[in-house]
């Protein structure tokens, strides 16, 4: 099972009026820095439902989704049923 | 040549149901106006929901009837349907100005400045369909041709996630084979008229002497038959079409004649209601307003002022036509009728500038209380709500002229949703 976590974020917008997602801190209060962001797209989450754009960032060494839908940011989390 | 599209999005409020929640989407859903009520109506159903042959309108008891195994039963939210449909005509946007919505699901855009000639309109129109499964996750089936109406006809001919092309060379092949209730503006009773004299097919239709036509259907029997005959020529309209307003006023004759200050504010304050709710509704503010003034004699004046920042706002409005009215009449005449017009319209999403010590509370506090009013006066009607200035001076039964019958705006074509 995956659910919606909805994480915070620290992101900036830059010149070109773009943002991006420097920092996510999870629920666990563990903050993570992201090194690169390497895809942004516009669509919907398939998976989990809702629409809005997905960041495709790598934290560590780790590549993770991360999500925007409605002003509100969130990632993927396994959960137990 | 023009190459148009028209695009619709398919099950439109139950595919953005099964968007939001993906455990319902190999279900059979359905979209409801009431799911609590027994009797509530289907609205809308995905392709699993048609299987059983559930129907539009028909209840949530029968549609349950018809389904073997499970059937959803999602309550209808407008709200995401209008922000869904939203994201998807910003891409339709992106490849034309000319983009025309026709309801919640359905645009038509004109692409004839990027296509010029079926194929490449056939690859635009593919484009867009795989851009709107992409980016929003829905399908849609577009049609392409060289008019609106066989635009239309176009995307009803495939379904789901297809395009469709009917070009000037095939459409009496595709097109006049049809039965002629198809055809955009053929409702059921034109049909059945019709069909009285033998005309089932648009090619029937489209080769039917003219004569008889217009005495079957009058007018619109010439019309629709241009339609068939691929001869509709009417433009797709641009998203900027709202500029085509160019003032919104209103006006109105007094029931006696109006001899004190206090009646001309209140006035006022009347007509600032009326031009202010329809300058929200249309999403305008403007820069300048204009006083008709009537006297008794019926001599009538106009002045026109400028305002220090656009607005909308009922007091603001009132205010600056009441300040214009004592500028030119430091004495004046009885008064038959009065005017107020809001000229110089700019769309109300542009930002305005307020000087620094404006009184921003205060602003937001006086906006805030008109939409409350307006919102009233939508639901119960003009009279339901109103200043109390305008009751002190019995006017109140001169209900703006606008309101009893338009006689503003100028050039306004038609309303967009
Ligand atoms: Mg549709």
């Amino acid at each position: 099972m995956t659910r919606k976590e909805y994480v915070d974020v620290i992101a900036f917008f830059d010149t070109q009026g773009k943002l991006n997602p420097i920092k996510i801190r999870l629920s666990d209060g563990s903050s993570h820095m992201i090194d690169k962001i390497l895809e942004v797209k516009k669509c919907p989450d398939l998976i989990l439902g809702g629409i809005g754009t997905r960041y495709s960032v790598r934290i560590g060494s780790n590549n993770i989704h991360l999500y925007l839908q409605d002003g509100r940011w969130y990632i993927h989390t396994a959960c137990a049923l | 040549m023009r190459y148009i599209l028209h695009s619709d999005l398919n099950n439109f409020y139950a595919s953005c149901e099964c968007l939001y929640n993906p455990s319902i989407r190999n279900k059979a859903v359905v979209v409801v106006g009431d799911a609590e009520k027994r009797h509530g109506i289907v609205l809308a159903k995905n392709y699993i929901a048609k299987k059983y042959n559930i129907k539009t309108g028909d209840t949530i008891y029968e549609a349950r009837n018809k389904c073997e195994g499970e059937l959803v039963c999602v309550k209808a939210d407008f709200e995401k349907y209008l922000r869904i449909s939203h994201m998807v005509k910003d891409i339709y946007k992106e490849y034309s100005d000319q983009m025309e919505s026709f309801g919640i699901d359905e645009a038509w855009i004109d692409i004839s400045h990027r296509a010029k000639n079926f194929d490449e309109a056939y690859a635009i129109a593919d484009e867009i369909r795989l851009r709107v499964f992409d980016e929003i996750g829905l399908t849609v089936s577009v049609g392409v041709s060289f008019n609106k109406v066989f635009a239309k006809l176009a995307s009803d001919l495939k379904k789901p996630n297809a395009v469709t092309v009917i070009t000037d060379k095939n459409f009496k092949d595709i097109i006049w084979p049809l039965p002629v209730s198809d055809l955009l503006y053929v409702g059921h009773a034109t049909a059945e008229k019709l069909l009285k004299f033998n005309i089932n097919t648009i090619g029937d239709l489209a080769k039917c002497d003219t004569g008889l036509l217009k005495s079957i259907l009058g007018k619109n029997g010439l019309m629709i038959q241009s339609f068939a005959r691929g001869e509709d020529s009417s433009p797709v309209h641009s998203i900027y079409d709202k500029e085509d307003i160019k003032s919104i006023g209103n006006s109105v004759t007094l029931p006696h004649d109006l001899e004190k200050l206090d009646e001309i504010l209140a006035t006022f304050t009347t007509l600032a209601h009326s031009v202010s709710k329809r300058m929200s509704d249309h999403h305008f503010r403007c820069k300048g307003i204009a006083i008709s003034v009537k006297d008794k004699d019926l001599n009538t004046a106009e002045h026109h002022t400028r305002l220090v920042r656009p607005t909308n706002s009922v007091s603001e409005l009132t205010h600056a036509a009441y300040d214009l009215f004592c500028h030119n009449y430091p004495s004046f005449p009885p008064i038959r009728a009065l005017g107020l017009r809001a000229c110089d319209l700019v769309p109300d999403s542009d930002p305005v500038q307020y000087s620094l010590f404006t009184d921003m509370d205060k602003i937001i506090k006086l906006q805030k209380l008109d939409s409350v009013v307006n919102s009233i006066r939508d639901k119960f009607g003009p009279q339901s709500i109103y200043h109390a200035d305008t009751r002190t001076c019995d006017i109140s039964d001169a209900t703006p002229d606008d309101e009893k019958h338009s006689i503003h705006p100028v050039g306004y074509r038609r309303d967009r949703s």
